[in-house]
C-alpha cells in the first residue's frame, strides 16, 4: 500500500476505509509548546507563536495530526470571565473563586462572544489558518472549540457553585444557561471550519464520571452535547467529543451524541469500547499521558500502545495521549508513542 | 525522618480555610510548614500567620481536572522536599478533588520514608451534606478511604442537624471511625482542630468567645457591616438580632456572611451576638460590637 500522509490517513478512519497504519495524534499543545522552546504563557495570546509550536514539534516528531488547544480559559475569556495569568509556563485558568455568572438567570441578558473579536479567541483561529496553511495539506488539523456546553457553564458559574446547583436550581433555569453555553461553542466551532481545520473538538470533561454521576450526565450534560455534535456536522466538519477520566459507562451515550470522533482517557477499556461504538464514530486514545508518557520508560510506552491498538484491532482509531501531554513528556516516550504505531498498526 | 503530612479536604464553603487558619494560629513557630494549595486565587490565609513562624505557600494549578493535577502535586512535593525541608507539610485539596486519591499518588510516587501521608481531614457542612451526599458523585467520593471527619459550624447548626449526619456517615462508611466537631457539645469552640489531628509541635489554645445580649439591636445592618470590616480578626460568628418581632439572624464562617430573616422559632427571644477569634481580640471585638 502506497505510503499515506498524515492528513490521508486520519481522512481513512474517518471514513471508515482502511489506511496504511495506524494514525497518530497526540494531544501536543503542551508538549508542543515546550519543543517549540516557548512558554504557553508567552504564546496562549499569539496564533503565529501557536502554529509555529505545532509545526516544530510535528516536524520533529512526524505524528499525523495536531490539536489545537491552549487552556481550559479561552472560550470562558471570550465570554467575560475572568482569568489568571499566573503562571507563564501554565495554562490560563478561570478564576473560578470570582465567576463571571452570580446566578444562572443572567444568562437570558448576556451577549455571545463572537470569536473573530472576543478574548483570545481570534488568536486560536489564527493559530488554525497558520498550521493549515503550512502542513495542512498532509497533517491532519483538529482545531479545539474549547470547552463543551457543561464544561463552560462550570467555568462561567464556579464548578462546586454549579455543583450545588444541579440539586437545588430549577431544571429549566440550568437548561437555559446550558443551552446559551452552546451557542457560544457552535460559533466559535464553526469559526474554526471557517479558519480551515479538518476538524473541531470541545472537552467536556467536567461532566464526566471524575465530578458528576452518568445519570447526571445524561440529565444535564448530554442533551446539549447532541444538539451541539449534530449542528457542528451540519456545518461541514466533523466533531470530537473529549470527556476524560473513567468513562467506561457513558460509552454508549457519546457515541449516541453522533460525534465522529470520542476522545477518551487511560482508564478507558479500550476493548470493550470499541465493541460498544462498533464502528460508528472514531476512538481517540487513550494512553496515559502521566504514567507511562511523562514518568514511565520507552518500553514501557510501547507496551500500552501496542495494547490499544490490539484492543481495537487497530480499527477506527486514532493512537493517542488520553489527555493532554505534559510538557515533560521525555522525547523517547513520544518516538516511542510513534513507533508503536508503526510497528503493530501497519497494515499490509 | 519521615515528613508528616496531611491532606485537607472538603467541599465549598465547609471550612477548609477556617481549619487551616486555626491551625496555623496554633503552630509552634519554630516549626517550619510548607502548604500546598490545590486550588487557585485567594486562600485567605491571615496575612499575620505568616509572621508566627515559618510558612511557605504554593499553588498547584492548572491542567485538566482529572490528570495533570496529580503530576503536578508530585511535582510540588518534590520542590518542596528540595527547596525547603519542612517540619510539617498540608494540602488544601479542593472541594473537586479526591483526597484519597491524592494520597494514592502521593505515596506511589514519593518514598515513604521522605513523606508520610498521616491524616486525611474531611471537613464537612452538616446542612451542605444533606443537599448533596447521595446526589453529587465528586461530594460523595471526599469521603473515601476512612477519612477523618470535622463536622463544622457545629456552634451555628442546631444540634439535631449535626448529630443526624453524624449518625448518617457512621452509617453509610464504616470504616470511618472519627468523626469531630467544631465545638464541643456546651457550644463553647474550642478549637477547630481535632485532638487526634494536631501533629507534634503544636502550640496551646488562643481562641476566646465574645458575647453580647442586648433585648434590641437599633441597628442591623451596622452589626452585618461590622463583621465585614473585622472578619480578619473573627474566626466566627452568629448574631440573631431581633426588632419589631422579626428576627434576623447574621452568619459569618470565617470567609462568608449570610444574613437572613427568621421566622416564628426565634420568636421571643432577646438578641444575641456570639463570636470567636483570637483571645489577643477579644476585648477589642467586645467593646466594638457591644456599641
Amino acid at each position: 500500500m502506497k505510503e499515506m500522509t498524515g492528513l490521508e490517513r486520519c481522512q481513512a478512519v474517518l471514513d471508515h476505509k482502511r489506511p496504511d497504519r495506524v494514525p497518530v495524534v497526540p494531544q501536543t499543545f503542551m508538549f508542543a509548546a515546550e519543543t517549540a522552546g516557548f512558554r504557553i504563557g508567552d504564546m496562549n495570546k499569539n496564533g503565529k507563536m501557536m502554529a509555529d509550536s505545532h509545526i516544530i514539534s510535528q516536524d520533529k516528531y512526524g505524528y499525523d495530526g495536531c490539536v489545537i488547544d491552549i487552556d481550559d480559559a479561552s472560550l470562558a475569556e471570550a465570554c467575560g470571565a475572568k482569568v489568571i495569568y499566573s503562571n507563564p509556563d501554565e495554562p490560563a485558568l478561570v478564576d473560578e473563586h470570582n465567576p463571571l455568572v452570580t446566578d444562572l438567570r443572567q444568562f437570558k441578558e448576556m451577549k455571545l462572544p463572537d470569536p473573530l473579536k472576543d478574548g483570545r479567541l481570534p488568536a486560536w483561529l489564527e493559530g488554525t489558518e497558520r498550521l493549515i496553511s503550512a502542513i495542512g495539506d498532509r497533517v491532519f488539523v483538529l482545531g479545539r472549540s474549547d470547552q463543551g456546553p457543561f464544561s463552560l457553564l462550570c467555568l462561567l458559574r464556579g464548578t462546586q457553585n454549579l455543583m450545588m446547583e444541579l440539586i437545588t436550581e430549577e431544571p429549566e433555569v440550568i437548561w437555559t444557561a446550558l443551552d446559551w453555553c452552546r451557542q457560544a461553542i457552535l460559533l466559535f466551532a464553526r469559526a474554526q471550519k471557517d479558519a480551515g481545520a479538518h476538524a473541531t473538538s470541545i472537552g467536556d470533561s467536567y461532566a464526566g464520571p471524575n465530578l458528576i454521576s452518568p445519570q447526571m450526565y445524561r440529565d444535564f450534560a448530554w442533551e446539549h452535547e447532541v444538539t451541539l455534535s449534530r449542528q457542528v456536522q451540519d456545518y461541514g466538519i466533523p466533531f470530537s467529543l473529549h470527556i476524560c477520566g473513567n468513562t467506561n459507562d457513558i460509552i454508549e451515550d457519546m457515541v449516541e451524541t453522533g460525534a465522529k470522533i470520542l476522545e477518551v482517557d487511560w482508564q478507558v477499556d479500550m476493548k470493550k469500547a470499541s465493541e460498544i461504538v462498533a464502528g460508528r464514530s472514531v476512538l481517540m486514545g487513550n494512553v496515559d499521558p502521566s504514567d507511562p508518557l511523562v514518568s514511565g520508560t520507552p518500553e514501557a510506552v510501547e507496551l500500552k500502545a501496542k495494547g490499544v491498538i490490539e484492543a481495537t484491532g487497530g480499527r477506527d482509531l486514532f493512537l493517542s495521549s488520553g489527555c493532554a501531554m505534559g510538557r515533560h513528556t521525555p522525547e523517547a516516550n513520544m518516538r516511542a508513542l510513534i513507533g508503536a504505531a508503526e510497528k503493530y498498526g501497519t497494515f499490509k | 525522618m519521615s515528613i508528616p503530612t496531611v491532606i485537607i479536604g472538603g467541599f465549598l464553603g465547609s471550612g477548609k480555610t477556617t481549619l487551616l487558619n486555626s491551625i496555623f494560629r496554633q503552630l509552634d513557630p519554630e516549626k517550619s510548614v510548607a502548604l500546598i494549595i490545590n486550588e487557585f486565587g485567594d486562600i485567605s490565609i491571615d496575612g499575620e500567620l505568616v509572621e508566627n513562624g515559618s510558612y511557605s505557600k504554593m499553588e498547584i494549578t492548572g491542567g485538566c481536572i482529572c490528570c495533570s493535577l496529580k503530576d503536578k502535586l508530585i511535582e510540588g512535593i518534590r520542590g518542596i522536599l528540595v527547596n525547603e525541608k519542612p517540619d510539617l507539610i498540608y494540602i488544601e485539596a479542593t472541594g473537586l478533588a479526591v483526597p484519597r486519591e491524592m494520597k494514592r499518588e502521593i505515596e506511589k510516587y514519593i518514598p515513604e520514608d521522605i513523606v508520610t501521608v498521616e491524616n486525611i481531614l474531611i471537613t464537612v457542612d452538616s446542612e451542605q451534606f444533606n443537599k448533596c451526599h447521595g446526589n453529587l458523585l465528586i461530594y460523595d467520593r471526599q469521603f473515601e478511604g476512612s477519612p477523618k471527619i470535622l463536622l463544622t459550624k457545629s456552634d451555628i447548626y442546631q444540634e439535631d442537624l449535626i448529630s443526624s449526619v453524624r449518625t448518617s456517615i457512621g452509617t453509610i462508611y464504616d470504616d470511618i471511625h472519627h468523626i469531630d466537631e467544631s465545638c464541643n457539645p456546651s457550644g463553647r469552640f474550642i478549637d477547630c482542630v481535632p485532638e487526634y489531628f494536631r501533629l507534634p509541635g503544636g502550640a496551646g489554645e488562643d481562641t476566646a468567645q465574645f458575647t453580647i445580649d442586648k433585648e434590641q439591636f437599633s441597628d442591623i445592618d451596622k452589626i452585618a457591616g461590622l463583621c465585614i470590616q473585622y472578619s480578619s480578626k473573627i474566626i466566627r460568628m452568629k448574631a440573631i438580632l431581633t426588632r419589631g418581632g422579626i428576627a434576623t439572624v447574621i452568619q459569618f464562617d470565617g470567609k462568608n456572611l449570610f444574613q437572613s430573616e427568621k421566622g416564628s422559632e426565634y420568636k421571643g427571644e432577646s438578641s444575641k451576638i456570639i463570636g470567636f477569634c483570637p483571645v489577643t481580640e477579644k476585648e477589642k471585638l467586645q467593646k466594638i460590637f457591644d456599641q
